[in-house]
């Protein structure tokens, strides 16, 4: 996804302003005029001259470039959808993590994803995916000791 | 000495030498990938060496690197697609090389040029890192200010075709580092209530985001084909490489010399060194006419040069604790982690550990004939691996890595998010490595810049008043002087032309 400059540089002219505002409400450190809030203003100056910077070049190339414009391979095959159901997966299973656990959530993610990326091909994505995370999760789980969550299969793996 | 063979030890201890095969055939698996870096290597790797003590932790590391950086160059000799960046410069002259059915030569070429660029960096590290140690130790809050300062300004100079857009990197990664309690007042910044976000942006699992999960987003927007093999079946890959050695000496030389050097500079890596070795070369070549036709000659230097940046790379990241490149900066992050502050006290609280990662570069790039020879017979099955299961896998394992880190589904939330964001930088023009940098280096840089602010009275005049703070504060104002200059001159360029 390509965004023109223009879009670039008023962000940071935005979040510039946002930070020095932000900023402005740290204290001073006792006996000094400067303090926590000095190094994100000097920050925020710097995101300020370079945004200017970005939105004058924007603007001059505004005529050949569009405010947001694709890539030619991202239009193809449906490569959006698949950012999308990456991200969302992503989100879903994070959100999700505790209640049905690693294993599960993880295997699902998986699968939709190589399912997707294959043109459909369900059955041997299960199972390649199923056995990596079952993998990793032994690898993580009982050898390195991460708690992972299992959620609904507590007790009955491992 | 009771420090370099307790080090000795430690390194050939078989379950070292275990981790380092392993993660040598990791390395050389993500490297031989299209698409997968040497930094993703070891950014993946790190979940894993979380849990190991530092010696074997940091052997993987350098070992995975050191393969992943050689074995970049195999899709690039056999299939025309770099494998890593660091593989990009000559890719043109290897892949004409094997449609000539040379495929031998240059795999050869690839493999002990690199092993000889390796050593010598391993050389060069193993000299300057302990003199340059005691020298740091003289160091006050304004010099390592002031040398901070300059690693990231290298960044932004090296890394990036618009200034403008590195400074940006830069100052994206300074303020994610700002995220947390602040260094000098202890007061909360960015925080918006958060418990979480108090302890600040976690580095493994923002790295992890940037560097694995952009990639993967970079895949699924790509073309994801990978193409025909150029010749299936490769001989013997040693024929010839003396009668190459003896023809090319002073490459051999320039290309380690120019990798070291360009590692040793904060912000550029492997792929840059190359791409200067290659430049050179062609520069100083008899036969400049030939470069890009199918020539060893730049392929001597860049391949050299590119493995010998790696041990350069070290050498600022364990005496001043400045990464040189994105590998190091993921070091650096492995070396807090493990309670270890990188710079020049390493080498008084910790000598053997800086001699293991000595050794450990050694065995490394010995390690790397077997390995990689093995690698270039196997190259057709490592890439008969279908990428449409690889990627979901690698994805669960980012998952998982950024999980373990603090045991929170919020570093699970910090890789998705700089994931993203790494991907709509490379996506727009922005390096990505100049954030890892600021988010690396913004901590020690406040805490320096706040520190001489008292010492100094808020007097801008006390960052100049030691000699040696003088001459890098000059050096580094004068690179940024360099950088405003080459980026109003290219902002005036486009309008001249309209005119």
């Amino acid at each position: 996804m390509r965004f023109n400059d223009l879009v670039f540089g008023a962000v940071l002219i935005a979040a510039a302003l946002l930070l020095f505002l932000e900023a402005g409400t740290f204290p001073d450190m006792p006996g000094q005029d400067y303090g926590p809030a000095l190094f994100p203003q000097i920050i925020a100056g710097g995101f300020a001259l370079c945004g200017l910077s970005l939105v004058v070049a924007g603007v001059r190339r505004l005529a050949r470039q569009k405010l947001i414009g694709l890539d030619p391979w991202a239009r193809q095959g449906g490569h959006i959808f698949d950012i999308g159901l990456l991200i969302g997966g992503l989100v879903l299973l994070m959100w999700l993590w505790d209640a049905i656990g690693f294993l599960i959530g993880a295997t699902v993610y998986a699968t939709v994803l190589a399912t997707r990326f294959r043109g459909g091909r369900l059955g041997t994505s299960l199972i390649v995916c199923f056995l990596a995370c079952l993998v990793i999760d032994f690898a993580f789980r009982r050898l390195l000791l991460v708690p992972l969550p299992l959620g609904p299969l507590t007790g009955i793996v491992w | 000495m009771d420090a370099f063979i307790q080090a000795l030890g430690l390194v050939l201890d078989p379950y070292t030498l275990w981790v380092m095969v392993l993660a040598g055939g990791f390395g050389l698996f993500v490297g031989a990938m299209p698409g997968l870096t040497a930094t993703m290597a070891t950014a993946l790797l790190v979940p894993v060496t979380f849990f190991m003590e530092p010696v074997p932790a940091l052997a993987a590391i350098v070992t995975a690197a050191a393969m992943s950086i050689f074995s970049g160059d195999l899709p690039g000799a056999l299939l025309r697609i770099p494998g890593t960046p660091a593989s990009a410069a000559y890719v043109e002259d290897s892949y004409r090389l094997t449609r000539k059915g040379q495929a031998e030569l240059v795999l050869g070429c690839s493999l002990v040029f690199s092993v000889v660029g390796g050593l010598f960096g391993a050389v060069v590290l193993a000299i300057l890192a302990p003199w340059l140690a005691e020298f740091a130790l003289k160091f006050s809050s304004f010099e390592y200010f002031w040398l901070a300062l300059f690693g990231l300004s290298c960044a932004v100079f090296i890394s990036t075709g618009n200034p403008v857009k590195g400074i940006v990197s830069v100052l994206l990664g300074l303020l994610l580092a700002t995220v947390g309690i602040d260094p000098t007042a202890g007061h909360p910044r960015f925080t918006f209530g958060s418990v979480e976000l108090m302890a600040g942006i976690s580095l493994i699992p923002a790295m992890i985001g940037m560097f694995a999960i952009g990639e993967i987003l970079r895949w699924i927007t790509g073309p994801r084909s990978v193409g025909t093999i150029a010749q299936k079946t490769i001989g013997n890959i040693f024929s010839g490489q003396w009668r190459l050695f003896r023809r090319y000496p002073k490459n051999v030389a320039r290309g380690s010399l120019i990798g070291t050097v360009v590692g040793v500079l904060p912000g550029a890596g492997a792929d840059i060194a190359a791409w200067i070795s290659y430049a050179v070369s062609k520069r100083f070549s008899k036969e400049p006419e030939k470069f890009g036709t199918g020539h060893i000659e730049g392929i001597v230097d860049a391949g050299t040069a590119n493995n010998s940046s790696l041990g350069g790379a070290w050498v600022p990241a364990l005496v001043f604790g400045i990464p040189g490149d994105s590998i190091t900066a993921i070091v650096i992050g492995v070396l807090y982690m493990k309670g270890m502050n990188p710079g020049p006290m390493v080498m008084l609280d910790n000598p053997e550990l800086l001699y293991a990662i000595f050794v450990t570069f050694f065995v490394a790039n010995i390690l790397l004939i077997p390995l990689g020879f093995s690698a270039i017979k196997l190259y057709r099955r490592i890439l008969d691996v279908p990428r449409e299961f690889l990627m979901p896998v690698i994805l669960v394992f980012c998952i998982v890595g950024s999980f373990a880190i603090n045991n929170s589904v919020w570093g699970i939330g910090i890789m998705l998010l700089m994931g993203v964001v790494a991907y709509l930088m490379e996506e727009n023009g922005f390096p990505i490595a100049p954030t890892i940098l600021g988010l690396v280096l913004g901590g020690m840089i406040e805490a320096n810049f706040m520190t001489s602010m008292m010492k100094a009275n808020g007097s801008i005049i006390g960052f100049f008043e030691r000699p040696i703070a003088a001459g890098l504060g000059i050096v580094t104002l004068l690179v940024w002087a360099w950088v405003i200059f080459d980026a109003v001159r290219k902002s005036l360029r486009p309008a001249a032309a309209e005119a």
